[in-house]
């Protein structure tokens, strides 16, 4: 009798303890709230304490979010900070203002982050037509992205849209989606993003064709040896080749001595230095009988800073 | 002595010669006590030389400040502490630092080897190429570090023959910049403390016996360095001299076939520059002042603005024609 006397009294005073820190906590909550609804620049002090809460805040500031009498920068803070929080709970009130086409656009657009990694395969149809509806590109981008779990087939149709109608960020973005969706195909696209005019996502396919297992040099020779391909491209080939050690990397930057292109032949010197000596040092040394004065210099260059590096 | 002695202690003194200065340009002694070093200030311009070396060895430089006092600065270009934008770390920077390892001849002797450039594939371990290609147009900075025409290569090459042309160092040309972004930094962060409108910010230097108008402005966010190094960028730096008559009547008579527009737009190349801080390092490490873009630090302009060198000297220097000079991208490749 007595031991269960003394358990429920331990109980009572655990439960009790519990809902005083619960209530401490929904004061706070209320009072964030209270400050939030007229915060200016300071609303990023305010977020982190509501981040810091997590799960419990979510919905008072869904309350916020969904209320369409307050003005559009309280509801937008509200979105940042639900974003951030990314409870499965944000879901439904997230997902509604995104496909309300009588919303802010800035606001349907902000939602998008808090919908990114969650299973919303129920919905893809909706996102899809959302998608569609829109010539904003970074709207799109965004929707793409939470149709990377949702709908993998939709996805990866959406970003190579993407990936063709733009350059720069998006196109690079696009083009690493695409890769991650169908590892299968990275060749092809890597190959296709190194001929690319931008920079950015040209600078992803050379780095990744450096990395990548699924590596077809074949297809990079013979992509350097078209008459077509422009010297940046025959550059980055170059490039590659030179950091990797294939069969193929000797023949072609040895061959790449001869490029007329300033860039190119001195990508291709500097990769065969890289390469190992007993390998790169019999051409060398036949090289320095070349009619072409600066092939001759060039693989004098390689031999010594060969020599240097053993 | 014996030849073998007298030639072992002659390349002695000869590689410490080279070690000890990559200055062409001394600057002469005053006496501390003469130099009110900010946030003294004093009302008229002193009849002492700016810049100078007060009695410690300590450059300093004679600075206007927006209400028409004058001060001085100890603007010293030396190494000091850690300058890094990512970490808000604003020290002075490696200042003095040369790249040794790609470029030997230029660390010790402050101007580059013809020899040592037709040689360089790789700086700082990039290839020339990756870091001309990076430093293009719309690359990793949308004004680019050379034009487009342009490599690494052919931009030091070009200036470095210049440079050598006027008979000056690359540090020669870093150090006047140095004075003004050592000068603005004290300036800078004296004035943190006082409010905006009691603020009084350096409008010129007094330099060689010319008042060099300066105008430093930031920028949101950093630009990375093309070359595998910690220097990064994020300010504007706007510098201008106007010619006096002397100069003028030279330019006139110099280049009298050149149309209204073609003259100003001369004059405008060689008595003003628009640059950021990233040049400054990028002249005394690499003897790199940019291609043809909006940022580049011409070594003739700069020599024209801080008065290292005459206006005729300069025109000589640029092949006798500054308009051709200002007009044409560097292509030429040593190899």
């Amino acid at each position: 009798m007595k031991h269960c006397l003394t358990l429920l009294l331990i109980l009572s005073l655990t439960c009790s303890s519990t809902d005083g820190s619960a209530q401490t906590q929904q004061q706070e909550i209320d009072s964030l709230i209270v400050l939030f609804k007229g915060a200016h620049r300071e609303w990023n002090e305010y977020a982190r304490k509501f981040i810091l809460i997590g799960e419990p805040a979510v919905p008072a500031l869904v309350a916020l979010l969904e209320d369409k009498s307050l003005n559009q920068w309280t509801r937008r803070i509200a979105a940042m900070t639900l974003n951030d929080i990314h409870s499965p709970s944000y879901i439904k009130t997230a997902l509604k203002v995104l496909m309300d086409r009588s919303e802010d656009p800035t606001l349907r657009n902000q939602v998008t982050n808090g919908l990114k990694g969650h299973d919303l395969s129920y919905a893809s149809e909706e996102l899809w037509t959302v998608y569609n509806e829109s010539s904003e590109e970074w709207f799109r981008s965004n929707i793409a992205h939470i149709l990377v779990t949702s709908d993998t087939a939709l996805a990866y149709r959406a970003y190579r849209e993407i990936y063709q109608a733009n350059d720069g960020y998006l196109k690079q973005q696009s083009l690493l989606k695409m890769v991650q969706l169908r590892p299968g195909e990275s060749t092809t696209w890597y190959l296709k993003g190194l001929q690319t005019g931008d920079w950015m996502t040209a600078n992803l396919a050379m780095d990744s064709l450096i990395a990548t297992h699924h590596i077809i040099p074949e297809k990079l020779v013979a992509l350097y040896n078209h008459s077509e391909t422009p010297e940046e491209v025959r550059w980055r080939i170059v490039f590659i080749m030179g950091n990797r050690e294939l069969p193929e990397s000797l023949p072609l930057l040895v061959n790449a001595l001869r490029d007329p292109s300033w860039l190119t032949y001195n990508e291709a010197v500097v990769g065969l230095s890289r390469m190992p000596a007993d390998q790169v040092l019999p051409t060398m040394k036949e090289l320095l009988n070349d009619s072409n004065p600066l092939v001759v210099k060039n693989a004098r260059w390689v031999i010594k800073n060969m020599k240097k590096i053993d | 002595m014996k030849p073998t002695k007298t030639i072992i202690l002659f390349l002695f003194f000869t590689l410490l010669g080279c070690t000890k200065d990559r200055y062409s340009i001394h600057y002469q002694s005053v006496d501390s006590k003469d130099i009110k070093i900010y946030p003294e200030v004093i009302s008229e311009i002193p009849d002492i030389p700016s810049p100078a070396l007060n009695d410690s060895g300590r450059e300093v430089v004679l600075a206007k400040l927006q209400d028409s006092l004058y001060t001085w600065f100890d603007a010293t270009v030396e190494n000091g502490d850690t300058f890094d934008y990512k970490l808000g770390l604003l020290g002075k920077g490696n200042q003095l630092l040369a790249d040794e390892t790609d470029f030997p001849a230029f660390a010790r002797r402050g101007i580059h080897s013809d020899w040592e450039l037709a040689n360089t594939k790789t700086i700082t371990g990039r290839s020339v190429s990756l870091i001309t290609v990076d430093g293009r147009p719309g690359r990793s900075s949308g004004a680019g570090f050379m034009a487009a025409d342009e490599t690494i290569l052919s931009v030091i090459a070009q200036d470095n023959h210049t440079v050598k042309n006027l008979g000056l160092t690359h540090p020669d040309l870093a150090r006047p910049l140095f004075h003004l972004w050592n000068s603005a930094r004290i300036n800078g962060s004296e004035n943190e403390s006082i409010p905006a409108d009691e603020r009084m910010n350096i409008s010129a230097l007094v330099y060689n016996g010319h008042e060099v108008a300066v105008h430093i402005t930031g920028s949101r966010g950093w630009q990375e360095s093309i070359f595998s190094d910690e220097i990064l960028g994020t300010g504007h730096i706007e510098i201008r001299r106007e010619p006096d008559n002397e100069e003028m009547e030279f330019l006139k008579q110099q280049y009298e076939q050149l149309t209204p527009e073609q003259f100003e737009g001369m004059k405008e190349k060689l008595t003003h520059l628009h640059t950021g801080e990233m040049v400054l390092f990028y002249i005394n490490r690499y003897g790199f002042y940019e291609g043809h873009t909006d940022f580049r630090a011409d070594p003739v302009t700069i020599a024209f603005i801080f008065g290292l060198r005459s206006v005729k000297e300069l025109h000589e220097a640029a092949n006798g024609n500054f308009y051709q000079y200002f007009t044409s991208h560097f292509t030429f490749n040593p190899e």
